[in-house]
């Protein structure tokens, strides 16, 4: 169950979409994600769903992965579809019963927000399947560095969101862990009503804060043992350097941008 | 309640990229009242084959037999299985989470259905095996220090009375008297109550002086199941596996290449002082 939840992982692969600069990767999944929101009609939702099966495919990470990424987020698919789809107005009442009804409209609009919310996930997934957590750090450093200026602090935000993202896949294994020792001295999880199943997890819970916290603590400390003092003079060993596949890929971007505009428009 | 492993294998993450197989065919028994060592090296597979003995993991293929129960049967009852095989896994002290150490280590009994009246006698009788005084018992766990804690895990499993005791590395990053203590625990729950016990261990001195037989594991495959002495012959094969024989078993491995022959067999340091005893009897020379 725990296990299904990819968010954050890396795959260390060796793909085009793996050797996009990261910078560039970034606007590109900002972009998509605009685009899934222009993107109202089947015939584009065909074209992003072919864009995105054709982006995974050169990723090489596999659609087991991609759609493993989507299970946890069953609950939260099928609840909003439910409620776009009964609590949605509209004048065509296909099917009625008290308060509840389903009209054409609910069915379009609990269809587009499944698509989009799939979409969203698939895309955002994608990125820090085929990005390293450094590369990741350095692209969104980079980008917010204008905003550095108005006195964003770049750096930090950057070194705050790749920690969270790397230590997603550590937390769940943790837990994974202390499950199973739970489990081996007589926890039961799985049955009982929702209060004592709440009560069943104060004995996982307890020990991650108290390992969250001690991580937490190691981890400044070995940063301040390398002498890490936040982002003030602070130069990369790799410098990210935009290639001839970028612009292609930024051609790709374009020519799909453009393909979703006019379906929006209509043509 | 013998413990029957049959053609299992694991596989970790099967089929995204991170696949890793961590188990591959393997088989063995072990009977009743036997005390039996896991040794391999590190990443071998030796955490993942015991959490097959109570069924926190299932195998892909193959299966696990506790006690005449099929572990791997839909509608076993887990909370039986796990009732009768104890595990301490490795670095146990991160599982405690209770106000106080008499709470932590009733969590195992209560969850098996245990009277609180039980489990005060449980908990009388498991303290002083693992070497913890009663004044321990109404502190939190979390000011105690790292050996303290790890006993209160041990004794937090003990407190379950289990028939089959699985132990992952208990004594990894305590002192030697800290080691040997919780050894000599172990021995003495073995021989005194018949308890099944297989120990994890990396340290081959704690194993030859503890245990009567030694499964050992190599990338996830069983290499032998056999009796310490038989294993430790061949310290060849150990070592091309990452493993080695003990140290007095170098020593007296040495010896006799320098041509003072003391026997086969010797793992310990007590039966080398009986080996150089009678060799010197005999009238060899050093
Ligand atoms: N939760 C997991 N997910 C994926 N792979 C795992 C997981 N746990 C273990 N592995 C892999 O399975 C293999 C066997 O691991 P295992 O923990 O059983 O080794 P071990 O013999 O206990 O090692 P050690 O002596 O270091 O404790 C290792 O290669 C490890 O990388
Ligand atoms: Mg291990």
């Amino acid at each position: 169950m725990l296990k299904d939840i990819t968010l954050g992982q890396y795959f260390p692969l060796d793909s085009v979409i793996h050797k996009i600069d990261p910078r560039f990767k970034i606007m590109f999944t900002l972009c998509y994600i605009v685009l899934i929101f222009f993107a109202s009609s089947p015939a584009g939702y065909l074209a992003v769903g072919i864009f995105s099966f054709l982006v995974i495919k050169l990723s090489k990470v596999g659609f087991k992965v991609v759609l493993k990424s989507l299970k946890p987020l069953l609950f939260i698919l099928c609840f909003t579809a439910v409620i776009n789809l009964f609590f949605t107005g509209g004048d065509t009442i296909l099917w009625q019963w008290k308060f509840l009804k389903i009209t054409t409209d609910g069915i379009i609009n609990a269809a587009n927000m499944a698509l989009r919310l799939v979409f969203l996930v698939v895309g955002s997934s994608i990125l820090t399947y085929t990005t390293s957590p450094i590369l990741l750090t350095d692209g969104i450093e980079r980008l917010l560095s204008p905003f550095a200026k108005l006195g964003l602090p770049s750096h930090e935000l950057a070194m705050m969101m790749t920690i969270a993202l790397r230590f997603i896949p550590t937390l769940l294994e943790e837990t994974e862990k202390i499950i199973m020792a739970q489990k081996a001295r007589g926890a039961d999880f799985e049955s009982g009503n929702l209060i004592r199943r709440a009560k069943a997890l104060i004995p996982v819970l307890v020990p991650l804060f108290i390992s969250s916290f001690r991580r937490a603590d190691e981890l400044a400390t070995a940063m301040e043992c390398r002498c890490y003092r936040g982002g003030k003079g602070r130069t990369s060993l790799r410098q990210l350097r935009v290639t001839s596949l970028d612009w292609i890929a930024l051609g790709v971007m374009l020519i799909f941008a453009l393909v979703i505009i006019f379906i929006n428009l209509g043509f | 309640m013998p413990i029957i492993v049959q053609n299992v294998s694991y596989t970790y993450g099967k089929g995204s990229p991170f696949e890793k197989k961590a188990l591959e065919n393997i088989s063995f028994t072990i009977d009743d009242g036997d005390f039996v060592a896991l040794i391999g090296h590190t990443g071998s597979g030796k955490s993942t084959l015991i959490q097959l003995f109570n069924g926190l993991l299932k195998p892909d293929s193959g299966r696990v037999i506790v006690d005449g129960v099929d572990l791997c049967a839909d509608k076993t009852d887990m909370q039986k299985v796990r009732s009768c095989v104890g595990i301490v896994f490795q670095y146990p002290e991160y599982q405690l989470f209770e106000e106080t150490v008499y709470k932590d280590i009733a969590y195992g009994p209560a969850n098996l259905g245990k009277t609180s009246e039980e489990i005060a006698l449980i908990i009388d009788e498991v303290l002083p095996l693992v070497g913890l005084d009663a004044d321990v018992l109404q502190k939190s766990p979390f000011e105690l220090s790292g050996g303290q804690k790890r006993r209160v895990a041990i004794a937090g499993v003990l407190a379950m009375q289990p028939k089959v005791l699985v132990l992952d590395e208990p004594t990894a990053g305590l002192d030697p008297a800290g080691r040997n203590e919780i050894l000599s625990c172990i021995k003495n729950l073995h021989d005194k109550k018949g308890t099944t016990v297989i120990l994890v261990s990396h340290s081959m001195e704690d194993v030859a002086n503890t245990v009567d037989k030694i499964l050992v594991v190599s990338d996830g495959e069983l290499l032998a199941y056999d009796t310490v002495a038989n294993v430790f012959k061949d310290s060849t094969a150990l070592k091309n596996i990452g493993l080695n024989v003990p140290q007095v078993t170098r020593v007296v491995n040495h010896l006799k290449a320098k041509g003072i022959d003391l026997g086969d067999g010797i793992c310990t340091v007590d039966a080398a002082v009986d080996a150089i005893v009678r060799y010197m009897k005999e009238g060899g020379k050093c």
